[in-house]
């Protein structure tokens, strides 16, 4: 299946999507019919408090979710055409091959091989086929692109060896490998300090803009999705509370939830009259 | 005036540590000469990137490690040359709340054995009383009903209920200052609110002070009354008015770090992005420690250290060759185009 065949409609559609976690002799009703679309090259915030089920939905949106641990999956999760909910893993496989998802994860230590330096690591999920040499060639330039000027020293490296923000830029790396269509991020830049964060934001954001690739991110962060989202769910008890345009949401949220968390955001939050070069152009 | 409560006097902690890639191992210099006064009731936050040394710092005021160079003065006395009553004071009037409340408290203990503990270590009370204390203790720090509390273990509560039984804990000897170190990060944005609530009060009632390592700017300013920046195991700028006027470029980076939760502003702003982190690059050798990654970076700052100096108008000390009628022209000139992040313009348009 070529891409530009496909090019029309909604890259991600997810409708009435419902997910039952096993958690012992219990279960919980983590998502609980949530609709929810993401356009071409569009960035999408998903933004809950811990608990609300956001990392859940992400990963259901992609098959990731371990069998054993659903009680419950139904709904329909159609991504570029395709129904992937029903998908066979075979199918599922060539597809996640061919470059249609990726995602990057909160805790990059635990996404990437201790055993195995970076660079080899970032090889395996290119398409097969390469030469050597085209291989070390891709690899350092998608760690160039994920933003580590020193690709050829990172590549060299074991995870361990990287700090906290080089490990979540080799983590995006691997995940542009297969050229995707959309990058899910769950809590990208949460175990970063300030200004890491800030530096794998932009990262973010050029790769979303330069690569025309949709973002899905998904956050506690109110900060992070006024950055860099253009659409946002506010998610609550495993439901969808409101959907709006990333400024009509902080101009005028409709749900009591999402003002109360914009209001705990916001408060001791720079304000705008303290800092006047900040108000430069609007 | 009074002798500070805890005083810091050319502290230095290193430890080894090994570059990838090399078998050598090299010293780092975490904690490197830092002097600082804590008064009494005063609320004094620590803010910095990690590996800036902040939570160095705050071990050795503990007690919980030794400095390589330098001395902790408790009310004008050396640490290790306290008498033993002068020692049991310290230990008693200074206390500590960690990061990870999980971890802090002890998995196979209930609340009433945790707090207990320590009522018997510092003979509290006896008796009866034990337990009265520990009920007040718990519900001062809002855990209602106390008896219901008492039984539970770590593992029952939940991490703000955990947290709180920390602060009990810190509170219950009636310390004069309790070292905080990052006790926010590990919470819900709403818990970390009731926690600064919660911090607040006990300050009010009991004038205890507060001793804040975090790198949560935003909380930091709601509470300190003054704010001391670390940068590389040094303070590089300290004062009252530090998150509202920051002097050193490196303040300003941090503050514009910062995300701002409104999207019109988040997108039109102007800021400083810092290239690399504090932790990856090793620190250039002589002259300013932030000069590899700051964007005013003059000639003077490869060869001189700046000191810690009072600024011309604000009541704030600054180590900065470049703060305004220092070197060099003010702080709106950027001296190298480092100021743009190397991924994107710094002014980004509605898109």
């Amino acid at each position: 299946m070529t891409r530009e065949a496909s090019a029309t409609g909604r890259l991600l559609e997810v409708r009435g999507l419902t997910v039952h976690l096993r958690v012992g002799d219990e279960v919980v009703r983590a998502v609980d019919g949530v609709d929810l679309f993401i356009e071409r090259g569009e960035c999408v915030g998903i933004v809950g408090e811990s608990g609300s089920g956001k990392t859940t939905l992400a990963r259901a949106m992609l098959r990731l979710l371990p069998p054993v641990e659903l009680a419950e999956f139904s709904g329909e999760v159609v991504f570029d055409g395709r129904e992937i909910r029903t998908l066979p893993d075979a199918a599922l496989q060539e597809m996640r091959r061919q470059g249609t998802f990726s995602m990057v994860f909160q805790d990059p230590l635990g996404y990437l091989n201790p055993t195995q330096r970076v660079g080899a690591q970032i090889a395996e999920a290119l398409p097969s086929g390469l030469r050597a040499a085209a291989v070390r060639q891709r690899v350092l330039e998608l760690l160039r692109e994920a933003g580590l000027r020193e690709a050829e020293l990172v590549a060299r490296r074991y995870p361990h060896e990287l700090s906290g923000g080089m490990r979540q830029r080799a983590l995006i790396a691997l995940a542009l490998a297969p050229s995707p269509m959309l990058l899910v991020a769950d809590e990208p830049t949460t175990s970063l300090d300030a200004t890491v964060q800030l530096q794998v934001l932009e990262t973010l954001r050029r790769l979303h803009r330069e690569r025309n690739m949709a973002l899905a991110v998904i956050t506690h962060d109110l900060g992070l999705v006024a950055e860099l989202c253009d659409r946002v769910y506010v998610m609550r008890a495993g439901k969808v509370v409101e959907c709006a345009d990333v400024f009509t949401l902080f101009d005028a949220p409709k749900h009591p939830y999402t003002a109360k968390l914009i209001e705990l955001c916001t408060r001791g939050a720079p304000q705008p009259a303290a800092k006047p070069a900040d108000e430069a152009v609007t | 005036m009074t002798a500070p409560i805890l005083s810091a006097r050319g502290l230095v902690q290193t430890f080894a540590s090994r570059k990838p890639g090399e078998w050598r191992h090299h010293l780092v210099h975490a904690v490197d000469g830092v002097d600082l006064d804590i008064h009494e009731g005063e609320a004094l936050a620590i803010v910095g990137e990690s590996g800036s040394g902040k939570s160095s710092l705050a071990r050795l005021l503990l007690s919980l490690a030794r400095p390589v160079g330098g001395t902790v003065l408790y009310r004008g006395q050396a640490l290790d040359r306290l008498t033993k009553s002068q020692h049991r004071a310290y230990r008693r009037e200074v206390q500590a709340v960690f990061q990870n409340p999980a971890a802090s408290l002890n998995p196979r203990m209930r609340v009433e054995s945790i707090l207990g503990y320590v009522i018997h270590r510092h003979r509290l009370a006896q008796g009866e009383g034990v337990r009265k204390l520990i009920a007040a203790e718990l519900g001062a720090v809002g855990l209602m009903p106390a008896d219901e509390f008492m039984q539970r273990y770590p593992h029952q509560l939940s991490g703000g209920q955990q947290q709180r039984v920390a602060i009990a804990r810190a509170m219950i000897l009636k310390p004069r200052l309790i070292i905080a170190d990052e006790p926010l990060s590990s919470l819900d944005i709403s818990i970390q609110t009731q926690i600064l609530d919660l911090m607040r009060e006990l300050r009010l009632k009991t004038q205890v002070g507060f001793l804040l390592i975090s790198h949560d700017l935003n909380a930091v300013r709601s509470i300190a009354d003054r704010v001391v920046v670390m940068y590389r195991g040094r303070i590089v700028e300290a004062g009252k008015d530090v998150l509202a006027h920051p002097l050193h470029p490196y303040t300003r980076a941090l503050l514009d770090a910062r995300l701002i939760p409104d999207p019109k502003i988040a997108r039109t702003r102007k800021r400083i992005v810092l290239e690399s982190d504090a932790a990856s690059a090793p620190p250039p050798l002589g002259g300013c420690r932030f000069r590899d990654r700051c964007p005013f970076v003059i000639s003077v700052c490869e060869t001189h250290d700046p000191s810690l100096k009072s600024a011309c108008e604000a009541e704030s000390l600054v180590a900065c060759h470049r703060v305004e009628g220092r070197m060099g022209p003010g702080l709106d000139q950027p001296s190298r185009p480092a100021v743009l992040p190397r991924d994107v313009g710094i002014t980004i348009g509605s898109n």
